[in-house]
């Protein structure tokens, strides 16, 4: 009962001034620490899509998904463990490229990950990596030593795997 | 242009031109509203303009202070069954009606709060009086809303009403920027019919009737909780029918008082920490509990692991984000009350519960020998709260609406008057705010002037809001006011005596001459300090046309009892 559990919450939501604090707020009076956040607009103008991961209990996370239907601008709520999903997350890595020893020695690297180098030039070099947080961090590891002059990584996007789509759960028409 | 256009055209109000503060006024009107509490100031003054010649239409009430206008409405809301109406200027005037809007929003009272906010170029400036009040209100307000464009107004107070009056009520704020009040646009009415994402109608009955008929057809032991929700949803005559068909005991939450008339023989009494000893402690034996809008506040449940250990649960509610948040009920249905109860009373089978119901009576019994006797009938020894309360609640027949502020003498009202009509019980039950008797009274008394209305406070919380009683002067309202003085803050002290070794810390007071005070607002006043004076001041007082005072001197240290320690399950409730 008290286990806690990774989850990710889908909320879709009128866009609209303020909504970022009005659904953060539904966390933070919780004291529910959120790991990670994206926004964006959906496929429908005016609607945007919340993807909150946390690590909480499973009793918290329920109580989340019916606090944040009180919210007046949220449409739908969806609450996911990792295996009902589809997610990744978006990385760069900015790498000092010291000499052409180094460039085609990082190059290999991003190669052999799954990674793309997004961008290049004399002296440092961008590294792209779509994939699971773990994905990212085993990559950060191997790239340590060769000096990481920045980093970045996204929050998680999420798509649930069902065949389900907007229009099953939000029918057009809707705002 | 054909016909139908002509037609079409004629049932669209025309837009007419005005200015965004009149047009305000126009929507409020349009909603029904004919009574705003409020006060003045520079972010505001252009709807205080207008509002100069809309004096037959709306009647403003000039409150002394902001958060006097937020219990005000409150306790107009709680009469008339829909939104009360609160004006404040931006910066100070908006921050001081925080805690009547989270008092509103615990206790599910529908309000609409208009402030003032300086001009849109201004905002983020750290301009004069400017406050991030939609920032400030957004965790206590069901919605909030900033206008920054007179466009916005009809929409913006359609669904500003919409939302705070329906569902589960709740108070909305709209902060409206000084250049949309004076900003002239084309103004017409809008209504609000539908929310997609807010969808408070579309309520889940299904086979829940069913269900639950099936369970209290076969109970052997149940009880039912009424709650603030059968008020709201107006479902007390459906409720009271309910019972009478099933032969259920009823117990009530603090809201849930008047519900039921106090002398039903199937009433057992208030659940809670000082509830009565009966339904807290038989809530044990109960096989199955139908609580209809309430929310198992832990004022009720004690300790919630201890509660209800052998009682399926049936939780009648509208609110989605209730269910199993505290209980996990085994059958829920999701709608107001009055629906429910309705579907719920044809699918009942009739029964008798008396062997059962006796537990009860004997319960009380044991209270009434223990405690109440003692309390409401003390035959010496200085004058105490519950006797007050005992003889308010004769000489009122139980006819008055009972609105306490917060502390001992609040508890001793819920348990003493015996009510003998419904919406009688004006309470701040969530928040538990100081301070909110004196307005709140002066509201339900402006909302139901035909009732006799009587505000009780202690000598500590009375001076929490003791500014309205200019208020309640300039208006003439005839609202009667008892303050149980007992020099302290009775509560925190009761405490403090049984928790903290009887150390007495900072809650002695020195108080004022109440009367004098009172007098000095024209409100006639007179002081009780033996037994013998009381009922002839309170008939003085209740004979009386016109706003009345009584100060009464009550033993300084009594208890409220039974009480249920915080923590402790309803079963080890205390009896001393
Ligand atoms: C605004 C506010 N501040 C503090 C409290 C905490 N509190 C609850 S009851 C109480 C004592 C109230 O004393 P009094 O008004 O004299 O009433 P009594 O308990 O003596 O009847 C206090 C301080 C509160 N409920 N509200």
């Amino acid at each position: 009962m008290n286990k806690k559990n990774k989850y990710t919450i889908s909320a879709f939501v009128q866009n609209s001034a303020g909504i970022l604090n009005r659904i953060t707020i539904v966390f933070t009076r919780r004291k529910i620490n959120i790991e990670s956040l994206t926004v964006s607009e959906t496929e429908r103008k005016g609607i945007s899509r919340f993807t909150v991961v946390v690590n909480c209990t499973e009793q918290m996370v329920n109580r989340l998904q019916q606090q944040l239907n009180k919210v007046i601008e949220v449409y739908k709520v969806f609450i996911s463990e990792d295996k009902d999903i589809i997610f990744n997350e978006i990385a760069f890595f900015k790498m000092q490229v010291k000499n052409k020893a180094a460039n085609e020695k990082l190059q290999k690297i991003a190669d052999s990950n799954n990674a793309r180098v997004a961008h290049a030039s004399a002296k440092f070099m961008v590294i792209e990596k779509t994939g699971s947080k773990e994905d990212i961090t085993s990559l950060f590891y191997i790239l340590e030593p060769y000096n990481i002059l920045e980093f970045i990584q996204s929050g998680r996007i999420a798509i649930l795997k069902n065949e389900e789509g907007m229009s099953d759960f939000l029918p057009e028409g809707v705002i | 242009m054909g016909k139908t256009a002509d037609t079409k055209k004629a049932t669209k109000p025309r837009k007419k031109e005005m200015l965004g503060s009149e047009a305000i006024l126009e929507a409020l009107i349009h909603e029904g509203v004919d009574t705003i509490f409020g006060y003045p100031g520079g972010a505001i003054m252009p709807i205080y303009d207008a509002l100069y010649n809309y004096k037959d239409k709306l009647r403003h009430i000039l409150v002394r202070h902001e958060q006097g206008a937020t219990h005000a409405a409150e306790g107009y809301a709680k009469m008339k069954g829909h939104a009360g109406v609160c004006f404040a200027t931006s910066g100070p005037g908006a921050t001081n009606l925080v805690t009547g809007i989270a008092d509103a929003m615990l206790d599910s009272i529908p309000m609409v709060c208009i402030t003032g906010q300086v001009a849109d170029h201004l905002l983020g400036m750290d301009a004069f009086q400017e406050t991030d009040v939609i920032g400030v209100t957004m965790p206590v307000t069901k919605w909030n809303f900033q206008i920054t464009n007179a466009e916005e107004i009809p929409q913006v107070i359609a669904k500003a009403f919409y939302i705070a009056n329906s569902g589960k009520p709740g108070p909305v704020l709209i902060d409206v920027t000084k250049n949309a009040q004076f900003q002239k646009f084309k103004f017409a009415p809008q209504e609000y019919k539908d929310l997609k994402s807010y969808n408070p109608f579309k309520n889940g009955i299904g086979t829940s009737v069913e269900e639950a008929a099936k369970l209290i057809n076969k109970a052997k032991s149940p009880m039912m909780f009424v709650g603030n929700g059968v008020l709201i949803s107006k479902a007390e005559k459906v409720v009271r029918k309910f019972a009478e068909k099933t032969g259920i005991p009823v117990a009530s939450t603090l809201h849930g008082l008047s519900v039921f008339p106090t002398s039903h023989p199937l009433y057992v009494g208030m659940l809670g920490m000082h509830g009565n000893y009966g339904p807290n402690y038989l809530s044990d034996e109960a096989d199955l509990v139908l609580a209809v809008g309430m929310r198992f506040d832990d004022r009720v449940t004690g300790d919630v692991s201890k509660f209800l250990p052998n009682a399926k649960i049936i939780h009648v509610e509208i609110d989605a984000a209730e269910v199993g948040k505290i209980m996990k009920p085994t059958v829920t249905i999701l709608s107001d009350a009055k629906r429910a109860m309705t579907q719920l009373l044809a699918k009942v089978k009739e029964k008798k519960h008396t062997k059962w119901h006796q537990k009860f009576v004997d319960c009380y019994d044991k209270e009434f020998k223990q405690v109440i006797s003692k309390e409401t009938h003390p035959k010496k020894g200085e004058i105490k709260m519950a006797e007050v309360i005992r003889r308010l609640s004769e000489q009122t027949k139980g006819k008055a609406v009972i609105v306490p502020d917060v502390g001992q003498h609040q508890m001793m009202a819920a348990r003493y008057y015996k009510f003998a009509q419904t919406d009688s019980f004006v309470t701040s039950g969530g928040l538990g705010t100081m301070g909110f008797s004196l307005p709140a009274a002066f509201g339900v008394k402006t909302g139901a002037p035909n009732r006799t209305v009587i505000s009780i406070s202690g000598d500590g919380g009375f001076q929490m809001n003791i500014q309205e009683l200019g208020t309640i002067a300039q208006e003439n309202a005839d609202v009667k006011i008892v303050i149980l003085n007992n020099s302290f803050l009775g509560m925190v002290r009761q405490w403090q005596g049984m928790f903290f070794e009887k150390r007495y810390s900072f809650v002695n007071l020195v108080n004022p001459e109440f009367t004098i005070i009172s007098k000095g607002y024209g409100i006639p006043a007179q002081k009780v300090t033996e037994r013998k004076d009381l009922d002839a001041a309170i008939e003085t007082m209740l004979k009386y046309k016109g706003a009345y005072m009584l100060e009464i001197m009550v033993e300084q240290e009594e208890d409220v009892f039974p009480m249920i320690p915080t923590g402790a399950a309803v079963r080890d409730i205390r009896l001393k």
